[in-house]
Order: structure tokens, then C-alpha cells, then sequence
């Protein structure tokens, strides 16, 4: 009988002993994986807000790149261009006045060739740094230009576009602009593409762009790719004016991009 | 009634164990060092569970299989750990000789305290502490992992779950056994531990399984 009792006894506390095991394991779990996910929760905002002020910062270089490269291009063509212009002038008037002296006629020659061509070239790195066109005809104007840069390099070109009531906005038209830029650079650089095709649409809210490429493609495997390819610099671009970017390739299959505002 | 439960519970655990390991062969281009030392682990779990039901049937006494499983236990779920963790958490001559002392304090349990016709409960015991400290600090270690967990990271929690569960649950048991087998009116613990185990191995099923149908997702 006693040991039946201290038997039932034995068996009780073991129950107890077993199912407070049991309870402690499990709420060390729950309390664990609730504490994983406080954590994981805190991480990602301070990733989120790293990845923020990243963007930001990148925003702020890219806004003063543009705002150097229109400075200069201006400065170029303002203050380096025109002087060259008068100097150019001036040459004419020389040229005159030296007369008969042959050598001197020679020199001069070379001279005022020497300046023709620098004005050119002050000109052509003007318009690459800022197309004019651009600033003063707008977006489908300046990848016209930017198209025909091309079509030498043995490259098809097909632009479409259609714009109805578009307000311009130079900060979209300038990002866009650029976009395409990078996009033709890549496709002809490391896409080796025969044929490119680009869609604009401009409407009064709103914007997209398509661009599509028969080049080689590739796959995007890392971040190191992305940034080697200047697709972090797309992504920003298509941020600051608050459109999506949508990137589509694949090895073989060319390269499919499309930008389009979110609102 | 009671141990009828008990050899069909074993026998559904078989069946999970076999199901872990399959889908583990088939597949097994998707999963890490550390799962593969945990299926060996549940392959070696299989065995000597097999093995010791063909003897149970026989009317032989399966107990010396227990001191071979315990041992086979403590160095495969070490081995595991040590993969887990990793360095430089653990230094690895540290944690070797650790391994060692322990081990070799199983072996002279079983040949000088608990011989192998007994339950080798002080062995036993050790082990599942050990293995509840392993436990403890893989949740600890994983508070402080800076990386975003992936989904063998994620299965790699749900069998550490489903461990300290298991091991906490049954520690009792084990640490008792001497003396449920003087008393046959226990057998109920018996069939508690078998339960717990069946969780275990289906949370381990569970897994490896979404290890072996993960998701491959590229960057775009």
C-alpha cells in the first residue's frame, strides 16, 4: 500500500517535472523567436534608412554632376567659344593685313585651322556634356540627335514617340535622357546589338519609355554587376523622378527596359 | 495497450525517418555540410531504431544498442553544432577536447558505472544536457548573426526548435529509465517520449523538405 502511494508519488512529481520541461523549452522558443524578429525588425529599418540616405546621397551627386556639366558646357560655349570665335575673326582680319608674305600666309593657315578645329571640338564636348537640344526642344528632339550620334556605328535605330499635352519637365526629360544614353552605351559596348528599339510616350501626367535591344544579354547575378553595369545609376535616375524601372535580360535574349512614372 | 502504441509510434517514425532521407538523397544537390550531417544523424537514428525492433520482436535485449546510439548521438549533434555555430564562436581544439572528454565519459560509463544490459541513464543524461546547451547557444548565436536569414537558416531553426523540445521533454524520462523498467505501471512516460520523438522527426521532415523545394530567386 506505502509503496504504491510513493509510487503514485514518484510518478506525479515526474509529470510535473516533464510537462515544466516541456513549457520551459517551448516558451524558450516562443520567446526566442519573437525576440529574432524584434531584432530582424530593427535591422531592416536601419538597413532601410542606410539604404535612404544612400539614395539620397546618390540623388545629390547625380543633381551636381548635372548641374557641373551644364555649368561647363556653358561655360565652354560662352566664354571658351566665343573668344575663339573672335580670335578666329581676328585671324581673318590678319590674314588681310600680313598680304603678300607667303610664309606668313602659311602659318596662318595652319593657325586658323588649328582654332576651326578646336571650336569644334569645344562645341562637340559642350553638346555632349548638355545637347542643347535638349534644353531648348525637348527630350524626343535631343534622342533624335542623340540616334543619329549613332547610326554610323552600324547600328539600327528605330525611335517611336508620342507625346500629347506634355508640360516639360526638365528633370524628367534630362533623366530620361540619360537613361537612354547609358542603355545605348551599354547595348553597343557589351551588347554587341544589331537592332534598338525605343518607345517614348509623354502624356500630360504622365511618362514612359521602352527600350529594347537584340544584343547578347546577360545574367544578373550580383550587386557588383549592377553597379559595374551603371544600373544603380538607373535606378536612382528612374527614383529622383519617381518612376519604376523594370530591367529584363537574360543571356542570349538582349535586353528589355522599361521606365514609367508610379502615380 | 500501452506498449503496442509505443512499437506503432516507432514504427511511423521509421516511416518519417525514411521519407527525411529519401527526399535527402534525391535531392541532395540543394543542402548544406550541416544538413548533411544532421540526415546522417537521422540515418544513423534509423538504423539502430530498426534494428532494435527486429531484436524487440525477437525477445532480445535491445539495450546495448541505446549505450551505441548515445554515442553515435552526442558525436553526430556535435559534429552538427560545431558546423552551425562555426568559428570563430568555438575554437575548434576547445570544442574537440570538449567532444572528447564527453565522449570518453560515455564509453567508461558503459564499461565500468552502467554496463550494456542497463539503461545507460547517466550517459543518457549528459548527453541531453549537452545537447540542450548546443541548443541554447545556437539561439544565442543567432540574436547576434548580422546576415538575413535564408531558408535553410530558417530550417536550420526549426530542427533547433524541435531539438530542444524533444530533448527538454524527454530529458526526465531518460534520466529515469532505471527505474520505469522496475515499474510497468509507467509505461505511459514511454509512450509520452514516443510522441515527443514523432514531433521531432516530422519538424526535422518539415525541414529538410523546404530545403529541398526551396525557391531559387534571381536578383531581378
Amino acid at each position: 500500500m506505502e509503496g504504491s502511494i510513493q509510487g503514485n508519488e514518484v510518478t506525479f512529481m515526474m509529470t510535473i517535472g516533464i510537462l515544466i520541461m516541456v513549457a520551459l523549452a517551448l516558451a524558450f522558443v516562443l520567446f526566442f523567436n519573437l525576440l529574432q524578429r524584434k531584432l530582424l525588425t530593427e535591422k531592416n529599418q536601419r538597413q532601410e534608412l542606410k539604404l535612404r540616405h544612400q539614395e539620397a546621397l546618390l540623388h545629390s551627386t547625380i543633381l551636381t554632376q548635372e548641374k557641373e556639366r551644364s555649368r561647363i558646357a556653358r561655360d565652354l560655349h560662352d566664354e571658351i567659344g566665343s573668344k575663339l570665335n573672335v580670335i578666329h575673326l581676328n585671324m581673318h582680319r590678319l590674314r588681310k593685313i600680313g598680304g603678300e608674305s607667303p610664309a606668313l600666309a602659311e602659318t596662318l593657315e595652319e593657325v586658323n585651322q588649328l582654332i576651326h578645329k578646336t571650336i569644334g571640338t569645344t562645341r562637340r564636348i559642350s553638346h555632349e556634356l548638355l545637347p542643347p537640344t535638349l534644353e531648348d526642344f525637348g527630350l524626343i528632339e535631343a534622342l533624335k540627335e542623340l540616334i543619329g550620334g549613332y547610326q554610323s556605328a552600324g547600328v539600327k535605330l528605330e525611335l517611336s514617340h508620342e507625346s500629347n499635352q506634355w508640360a516639360r519637365n526638365k528633370l524628367v526629360e534630362i533623366n530620361l535622357f540619360r537613361i537612354v544614353q547609358e542603355l545605348l552605351s551599354n547595348s553597343i559596348k557589351h551588347g554587341e546589338a544589331e537592332l534598338i528599339r525605343i518607345e517614348v510616350t509623354l502624356g500630360q501626367q504622365q511618362f514612359r519609355l521602352y527600350y529594347a535591344d537584340d544584343g547578347k544579354g546577360f545574367e544578373l547575378k550580383n550587386d557588383a554587376q549592377r553597379n559595374g553595369l551603371g544600373l544603380r545609376n538607373l535606378e536612382s535616375r528612374a527614383n529622383m523622378i519617381s518612376a519604376s524601372l523594370e530591367f529584363l535580360t537574360a543571356p542570349g535574349k538582349g535586353v528589355q527596359v522599361t521606365v514609367e512614372n508610379r502615380d | 495497450m500501452l506498449s503496442s502504441i509505443i512499437i506503432n509510434v516507432s514504427y511511423l517514425i521509421l516511416g518519417i525517418q525514411l521519407i527525411t532521407i529519401i527526399l535527402f538523397v534525391s535531392r541532395f544537390e540543394h543542402f548544406s555540410k550541416s544538413l548533411y550531417i544532421f540526415t546522417g544523424f537521422i540515418a544513423f537514428s534509423f538504423i539502430i531504431t530498426s534494428i532494435s525492433l527486429f531484436m524487440w520482436h525477437n525477445h532480445a535485449n535491445n539495450l546495448p544498442l541505446l549505450h551505441l546510439y548515445t554515442f553515435g548521438e552526442f558525436l553526430l549533434l556535435s559534429w552538427f553544432y560545431r558546423e552551425i555555430i562555426g568559428r570563430p564562436r568555438f575554437s575548434t581544439i576547445k570544442f574537440n577536447i570538449f567532444i572528447g572528454v564527453v565522449a570518453a565519459l560515455i564509453i567508461l560509463n558503459s564499461i565500468f558505472i552502467q554496463p550494456l544490459e542497463e539503461f545507460n541513464t547517466y550517459a543518457k543524461t549528459l548527453v541531453q544536457v549537452v545537447l540542450i546547451g548546443y541548443s541554447i547557444l545556437y539561439f544565442y548565436y543567432l540574436t547576434n548573426q548580422e546576415d538575413n536569414e535564408v531558408v535553410e537558416q530558417k530550417s536550420l531553426r526549426l530542427i533547433n526548435s524541435a531539438l530542444i523540445v524533444y530533448y527538454s521533454g524527454s530529458l526526465f524520462i531518460f534520466m529515469f529509465s532505471n527505474y520505469f523498467i522496475e515499474n510497468d505501471d509507467n509505461l505511459i512516460f514511454w509512450v509520452f517520449n514516443s510522441l515527443l520523438n514523432l514531433i521531432f522527426q516530422l519538424l526535422v521532415l518539415i525541414a529538410i523538405w523546404r530545403v529541398a523545394f526551396r525557391e531559387t530567386k534571381s536578383l531581378l
